[in-house]
């Protein structure tokens, strides 16, 4: 194994153990040593996170752990970036949003760190986005993905109207329709209409990984 | 034959009765949907709040009644905070009071509890009280001092803040812990309460590690109930998520009865608790009281009296609050399954 893939290997772990005092010194030295930042970006904070998501999954992470972790991901990114010849190539954009009438966004934040980590970019228009402005967003910034969320029975609704609207405009075929939160399922994704469901932020990321 | 009351007071005190009761309430909001209304139109009118509430509550034949839930809000408006009422829920905090210790320290809780919107809740209460006339059981809902915090701070930071900010994490603990007692003793002040009733939905199985919960959750559930056990009421807990990894800290808090969601495994559950504390739940509101037809509820209600009635100490609940869209049939289903089955 190469120094560089050693610091990279590193990184991945320092984000798992969301020790950010390890994943800044490692940041800064593989700047400091001219290596591959895209490289480290996606061979350490990458999958650094893959393996956090994996420990949600596992039921051996919850929420604060995945907030920590993406924390640290956060900071090592920001530090990375400065070694970037030019911005790297995104996997895909992403505009996403918790539906209208739904307030509820922890998860949804958290699900947009990781692809954010996974090297999608993230338009987050927040929460209780109506229709239109799901569908505006995703037309200006040219989109590949709507993503949406809703946590509550009353407002899983809502979501059914993003992907009517969609059609009424002709548009229902630019971008793939993504959805999850508690209050939705898989069976309730294909009744609507939805191109996909996914269960947590790990799940997200396998998924968007296979459109 | 025993009143809907008594038969409750069986379920904690892990009685055989003749019958296993019903409650199909964890939050407020669904009554009002039945009834057309909103919490919002009816507020400065307790009476039509109890009125509407509780005729909901006869109609479907319900054992176990609570007051104040969807309500939890307004203690934080109270508090000085903002909240927003919607046409699909209970209302909504807008905005959070508090960004960092100091912020603690300007809340007054006895002046909240001094507002004109806690005088209306308690008028609510006393107005159910008065319509129940001792037939069903009436329990007070709340929430937890984790929840709560929650509430104040934002679960995303109070989250982080467990990794990052302990210091602000065990002071506002311990003003929700005294926010949330505060709170009880206030609305049991109403003659003809039978029990408390605590939510903490925020210290999920799915959001906060069982060390976490240990740490954060479980302490302040306990001192919350030392203070508030001189008033010998009835007890009982929901927490939201998968909690069996977590089910046997509970005895220690002093909880009579926790109502699980359904994503526990009765049966498991239990066993865990060993009758050291009751269990109710725990029927998915939505993919089953909201979308199967009222016999397949019905059906569902009975595998969870199968799995969790023997030997008492079981109430029939719903695993989490009912979905707007519930129909009253089936929630009429739901109780049924409960007042027909014979232990």
């Amino acid at each position: 194994m190469s120094d560089a893939e050693r610091l990279f290997e590193s990184l991945a772990r320092a984000i798992i153990d969301a020790d950010e005092t390890a994943a800044v010194q490692l940041s800064e030295t593989i700047l400091a040593k001219g290596f591959d930042s895209a490289k480290a970006i996606e061979r350490g904070i990458s999958v650094g996170m893959e393996k956090v998501g994996d420990f949600f999954e596992k039921s051996e992470y919850f929420i604060p752990d995945l907030l920590d972790c993406a924390a640290v991901a956060e900071r090592a990114t920001a530090i990375l970036r400065k070694g970037l010849a030019k911005e790297p190539v995104s996997r895909g954009k992403i505009v996403m949003g918790t539906i209208f009438g739904d307030t509820h966004d922890i998860g949804k934040n958290i699900v947009a760190l990781f692809m954010e980590a996974a090297g999608y970019k993230v338009l987050d228009l927040g929460k209780d986005v109506s229709a239109r402005r799901f569908i505006d967003a995703a037309v200006q910034w040219k989109a590949d993905v709507l993503a949406i969320s809703t946590l509550m029975t009353t407002t899983r609704g809502n979501i059914q109207n993003v992907i009517e609207q969609l059609r009424l405009d002709g548009k229902r075929e630019s971008f793939l329709i993504l959805i999850g939160g508690r209050a939705v399922t898989r069976e309730f994704a294909q009744t609507i209409g939805a191109d996909g469901y996914a269960e947590n932020a790990a799940e997200t990321i396998r998924l968007l990984d296979k459109f | 034959m025993a009143t809907s009351r008594e038969i409750v007071a069986d379920a904690f005190a892990h009685k055989k009765s003749e019958r296993i009761p019903a409650g199909v309430c964890l939050g407020g909001s669904w009554p009002f949907f039945i009834e057309g209304v909103t919490l919002e139109e009816l507020l400065e009118q307790p009476p039509t709040v109890a009125a509407a509430f509780y005729r909901v509550m006869e109609r479907v034949d319900a054992d176990f009644v609570t007051v104040g839930a969807g309500a939890t809000a307004l203690l934080i408006e109270a508090l000085g905070g903002e909240i927003k009422f919607i046409s699909n829920g209970a209302p909504e905090i807008s905005s959070l009071l508090i960004a960092s210790e100091t912020d603690i320290d300007a809340l007054n809780i006895s002046k909240a509890l001094k507002s004109e919107r806690m005088a209306w809740l308690r008028e609510v209460a006393r107005e159910t009280v008065r319509l129940n006339q001792g037939r069903r059981s009436i329990f007070v809902s709340g929430r937890a001092p984790f929840t709560l915090a929650g509430q104040l701070l934002g679960l995303e930071t109070l989250s982080k803040s467990l990794y990052k900010n302990k210091a602000l994490v065990e002071k506002l603990l311990a003003f929700t812990t005294d926010l949330s007692v505060a709170y009880y003793e206030f609305m049991l002040e109403v003659d003809g309460i039978d029990g408390i009733f605590i939510a903490d939905p925020s210290a999920s199985g799915d959001v906060v590690s069982s060390r976490h919960f240990e740490a954060a959750v479980i302490p302040h559930i306990t001192e919350v109930l030392r203070r508030l056990a001189p008033h010998g009421k009835l007890s009982l807990l929901h927490i939201c998520g998968d909690i069996t990894d977590r089910l046997h800290l509970l005895e220690q808090t002093g909880i009579q009865m926790v109502s699980v969601d359904s994503k526990v495994n009765l049966a498991e559950a239990k066993r865990i608790l060993n009758g050291k504390v009751g269990l109710s739940g725990n029927a998915n509101p939505v993919f089953v009281i909201e979308e199967l037809t009222a016999a397949e509820v019905y059906a569902e209600a009975r595998k969870c009296i199968d799995a969790a009635a023997f030997n008492g100490g079981f109430m029939l609940l719903p695993g989490c609050d009912l979905s707007a869209k519930a129909s009253e049939e089936n929630v009429r289903a739901f109780v049924r399954a409960a007042h027909e089955w014979r232990c």
